[in-house]
This record gives structure tokens, C-alpha cells and sequence, in this order.
């Protein structure tokens, strides 16, 4: 109990470069040696390549995306316990202009294009179903849309870091003030954001196939990864001696949330599938139909089974929410079936009868990953690993439940 | 004589002739701290039918008590499987054989149709369960507890800490635990009489 002692506040901790240097070096030569391979993998290979590279920037995209939800969200409702791990969020969600690189020559290219988003291939067709949908689905409104998007998230999330940092600085709430009065409208954008960005890029790979719930099951499973991806930064950190205020009640709390949105992610993906499944319409079921064909199935039950059932009743249990060890290994499995669930949603375009893995799949996360963590790196390097000087750091600190 | 058993008074100031049937003594703690710090010490000393009442939720206090985690999530979870199996019997059990509907061609056994009905039913017997396992365990609803005809003890839920280590602990000695409970802070020492 803080009743008698005052109240320590950490020192600002910032990465020794004998922590990351080596690892920083690892994945530098990694992301060079995989951006070879890509390449020839592309020249070789370009439709599966595209699906690949595709792959690779949505798991990545989703983590960035779920990360600045959880930012936003720590505004909107005055949190406070999750002070001290909320950088690395910010850092994360700072990843969205090297996204945005990383999404570049699938925009620039058609013949990357052409095959991830079919109906991009038809323009100019006459398509009759296409034709109906042409006020949407055109050209100048998608790349308008996508710079929509892009400006979106990299401005709300670098100007977020920025403004935590300066607090940094000077030490003043007005800062904390001044962007929750903003994280309303900024966290109703985001959701109408994520919601048409995963029409765009997700739904849109087949772009006859519609689901109204999409936009929320794409926020699940954005925030659950988000969370997800959060724990194991933090655990790593303080494997490395940092964060050492981090105890087992923050686990805890990320803890509950990750086991809420394992199950909210569990009730979206369901609920879609229930309703499309009720209406039996062609249209909507073709989903299930290309995502069930030849052996794709046993992923399906392995989906269900492994980013849902382990998870749940793995977390149920408040045992495993309060240690470390075993909420880190949940959450890297967790990290792991969302890559199972990415591939299991993207491949099917571009396998259509049965479940073939390509060497272009890992060797394109690889890269992408790699690139992704040397940003990381530089980003997290660049400033505290905590926001030191939050007003509410000290609630923080002796947060219980 | 019998009257006369009766009328002594439930609630004595320590030092005055036990009240009948004696049920516990009882202190009064000015904050939550000297709360805290005495409960830490009473749990040291290895007693095991013993309160604290609080206005509001002390953060800790349940460790300074030496409280063990509570039972009640197993009831919630013999409530979840039991509300599963359940409400996957009625519809199994209903749908298949008693009443097979054709629905849209849909097959008799459709389990996502019942998935809905299995996750609500699941949830409703967890929480009723949980409630009843709560309430149970916590021997309530009860009409009368002795404490309350201690006319201070009323500011429990006002302003006001109280510890009560009650009579059938076999660490309970009514002098000892008196000199206790005024060693560690306690004031407005009382013994509390129940009436059966």
C-alpha cells in the first residue's frame, strides 16, 4: 500500500541500443534478403505473388489499425491503466506510413491489382453485374478513397505520438485534455474508416460478395491483434529489464480484454456466417462456398478451434490472465491464428480449387515483417517507452483489480 | 426471571457485564488505512470468523483479510455447462425428434440455427447461478444479524470502519480479543449479545 511511502514516478526509460542493435541488424538484412526474393518471386510469379505481398500487409495493417483504436479508446474513456504501455501502441499505429509503402506498388502496378481486386481487371468490360456497381467501384474513387484512408490513419496516429511525446517535454495535461476532447469525432472516424477500408481491400477481393456485419468483424479482429501484438511488445521489454512498473495487474486487465475480444471477433465471425447461412442467398453464400472447397475446410474447423475455443478457455481462467509466461504464449498464439486466418481469408482468390501453400507466403511476411520491426525499432528508440509525465501515471501504477 | 434475561441489553461498551448469548466483539477505525493494517495483523494471528465493514471498496483489503479467491466462478461455470447441455438437449431433443420442422430446407440437426439459443441459455443459467451461489454462500437474505442493533455500527455505510471478530472463532477469548482489537487502534470497543 502507497498510504504511508509517497508515490515513486519511473525515471523516462529510453531502448539502449545493446538491447535492439543486434536485432535491429538481424531484421535490416532479413527485409533486404526477402525484398530480393520478392522481387523474383514477382517477375516469376505475379498473381500469387500479389496475394502474398497482400497477405503480408494486411496481418500488419490490422495489428496498426487495432493499435490506434486502443489509443483512441484510451482517450475516450480517461483511461489510465494502461499508461505505461500505451506507447507502444502509438508506436505501432506510427507504422501506417511505412503501410502505405508497403501497399504502394500493389496500388501502382495492374498487374498486382488486376488479379487481388478482379473487378479492377473489368473495368472497361461489358460487365453487366460490374455496371451496377460502377458508382462505387471505379478507379478515380478508389485511389481517392485509399488516399481518404491513408491520410487518415497516418495523421491521426503520428499526431497522437506527437502530442504524447511533447507531454513528455513539458509535463502539461493540457495535452491529455486537448486530445481526448478530440478522440470522439476522431474515434467515430475511425470506425466508419476501418469499416470502408476493409470493404475495400478485404471484402473487395471478391467484389461480388457483400456482408453488412463486415466492418465489424474486421474491428474485432483489428483490436484483438492489436492487444495481442501489444502484450508480447511488452513482455519483451520487460524481459529486457524495461517497464519494470508493469506488474501483474496490467496483465490482467490486457488480459480481459484480449479474452472479450477473442470473443467478440468469435461472435462477428459467427453472426455472419449465421445470418448468410439463414438467407441462403447466392450472392452472399458464394463466401462459404470458395472458402470451403477441396481442403480448405479442415482450416475452417482449425479457425474455429484455434482462434476461438483454445483461446477462450484458455484465458477463462484468472490464473493465466495474472502471469506472464502464459498470457505472452496465448498471445503469440493468438498473433499466430490471426496469420492462419488472414491466409485462410485471402488465399482461396487466389487458389480456387483446394488449399495450396507457396513459398512466396512466408518469405513475403517475412520481409514485410522484417521491414515492419526495423521501423519499429527506430520508432521506439525515438522517445520513452512510457508516457512519463501523464497526470494519470500514478493511477497507473497502483491500478487493482 | 425469564423477563429479566431478556431485557439486559444486546450491546455493552467492553468492560460492562456480558450481554446474552455473546456474538462478537466489535471497533470502530477511523480510515481506511488503520483498517487495513489492522486486519493484516488479526489475519497474522490466525483468526478465521472475523469482518470488516467498509462505506465503500478498499483496494487490498481482501489480501490484508488473507482472503482466499471466491468460489463463485465455479458456480458460474457449472451454471455456463449446465445452461449448454441443457439448452442443447431441449432443441436436440425437440427439433430432431419430437417436432421436426422443414425449414427452408435447412437439415433437422442445424447447429448454427441452434447456436444462438445454446450461447443465451448458456449465459442466463451462468448468471442466475452465480447470483444464487453468491447469495448462498453469503448465507443471505436474512431478516435479523445481531450487529444491527448496535445503533453505531449503522455508519458502516456512512463514514465509518468497523472490525468484528466474532464469538464462535476458536481463537476468541472476550478479554483477550478486546485488549487486541484496543492495541491495534480500535475505539468505541463494543460486545454485541444476540437474542437466541
Amino acid at each position: 500500500m502507497s498510504d504511508h511511502g509517497i508515490l515513486r514516478l519511473p525515471a523516462p526509460e529510453h531502448l539502449k541500443p545493446a538491447t535492439f542493435g543486434f536485432v535491429r541488424g538481424v531484421l535490416a538484412v532479413l527485409a533486404v534478403v526477402g525484398l530480393v526474393l520478392c522481387l523474383l518471386g514477382g517477375i516469376f510469379d505475379t498473381r500469387q505473388f500479389a496475394f502474398s505481398w497482400f497477405f503480408a500487409f494486411y496481418y500488419f495493417f490490422t495489428i496498426s489499425c487495432g493499435s490506434l483504436f486502443w489509443v483512441l479508446l484510451h482517450y475516450v474513456c480517461n483511461g489510465s491503466w494502461d499508461i505505461l504501455i500505451r506507447r507502444i501502441w502509438e508506436n505501432l499505429a506510427a507504422l501506417f506510413p511505412a503501410l502505405l509503402l508497403v501497399l504502394a506498388p500493389i496500388l501502382i502496378f495492374p498487374q498486382l491489382h488486376d488479379p487481388l481486386w478482379a473487378w479492377m481487371g473489368l473495368v472497361g468490360t461489358d460487365n453487366h453485374e460490374l455496371a451496377l456497381r460502377a458508382a462505387y467501384l471505379n478507379y478515380p474513387f478508389f485511389y481517392l478513397r485509399v488516399a481518404l484512408y491513408f491520410a487518415f490513419f497516418i495523421f491521426v496516429a503520428l499526431w497522437y505520438r506527437h502530442r504524447s511525446i511533447m507531454q513528455d517535454a513539458d509535463g502539461s495535461p493540457t495535452w491529455t485534455f486537448k486530445l481526448h476532447y478530440h478522440s470522439y469525432f476522431l474515434m467515430t472516424m475511425w470506425a466508419l474508416i476501418e469499416t470502408f477500408a476493409s470493404f475495400d481491400w478485404f471484402m473487395g477481393l471478391d467484389w461480388r460478395w457483400s456482408s453488412s456485419l463486415f466492418g465489424a468483424y474486421h474491428f474485432a479482429l483489428s483490436a484483438q491483434a492489436g492487444m495481442a501484438a501489444c502484450i508480447v511488445i511488452a513482455a519483451w521489454l520487460q524481459s529486457k529489464g524495461y517497464l519494470a512498473r508493469l506488474n501483474h495487474e496490467h496483465y490482467h486487465l490486457a488480459g480481459k480484454l484480449l479474452f472479450a475480444f477473442t470473443i467478440l471477433w468469435a461472435y462477428f465471425a459467427f453472426g455472419q456466417y449465421l445470418l448468410i447461412w439463414y438467407a441462403n442467398i447466392p450472392e452472399e453464400t458464394i463466401f462459404y462456398n470458395d472458402h470451403n472447397r477441396g481442403n480448405w475446410p479442415y482450416l475452417t474447423y482449425f479457425l474455429i478451434v484455434g482462434k476461438f475455443m483454445f483461446p477462450v478457455i484458455f484465458l477463462l481462467a484468472q490464473d493465466t490472465k495474472r502471469h506472464l509466461g502464459r498470457l505472452t504464449g496465448i498471445a503469440l498464439w493468438i498473433l499466430f491464428m490471426h496469420a492462419v486466418e488472414m491466409w485462410w481469408f485471402i488465399m482461396p482468390y487466389a487458389h480456387v480449387k483446394s488449399l495450396v501453400p507457396s513459398w512466396l507466403d512466408p518469405v513475403c511476411f517475412l520481409t514485410v515483417g522484417s521491414f515492419m520491426g526495423f521501423i519499429y525499432l527506430r520508432l521506439m528508440s525515438a522517445a520513452s517507452l512510457f508516457p512519463t509525465r501523464d497526470p494519470r501515471l500514478p493511477e497507473c501504477l497502483t491500478v487493482s483489480n | 426471571m425469564a423477563d429479566a434475561v431478556a431485557l439486559r441489553p444486546l450491546v455493552v461498551p467492553v468492560g460492562s457485564p456480558l450481554p446474552p448469548n455473546l456474538y462478537a466483539v466489535a471497533c470502530e477505525f477511523a480510515g481506511p488505512a488503520e483498517v487495513y493494517h489492522a486486519a493484516e495483523k488479526i489475519r497474522d494471528l490466525g483468526f478465521k470468523w472475523w469482518d470488516c465493514y467498509t462505506p465503500y471498496y478498499v483496494h487490498g483489503l481482501d489480501r490484508a483479510m488473507g482472503q482466499r479467491k471466491s468460489f463463485v466462478p465455479w458456480f458460474t461455470l457449472a451454471g455456463g455447462l449446465g445452461g449448454l447441455v441443457g439448452a442443447f438437449l431441449l432443441v436436440v431433443i425437440t427439433s430432431v425428434w419430437v417436432y421436426p420442422m422443414d425449414t427452408q430446407g435447412k437439415p433437422y440437426f442445424a447447429l448454427p440455427a441452434f447456436v444462438p439459443i445454446l450461447d443465451l441459455v448458456m449465459i442466463l443459467l451462468s448468471a442466475i447461478v452465480s447470483i444464487l451461489g453468491m447469495t448462498t454462500l453469503s448465507l443471505l437474505p436474512r431478516l435479523h444479524h445481531p450487529l444491527w442493533e448496535w445503533d453505531a455500527f449503522m455508519r458502516a455505510t456512512n463514514d465509518k470502519f468497523f472490525v468484528v471478530i466474532e464469538a464462535n472463532d476458536p481463537k476468541f477469548n472476550e478479554k483477550a480479543t478486546a485488549e487486541l482489537l484496543k492495541q491495534l487502534g480500535g475505539t468505541n470497543l463494543t460486545f454485541i449479545g444476540d437474542v437466541a
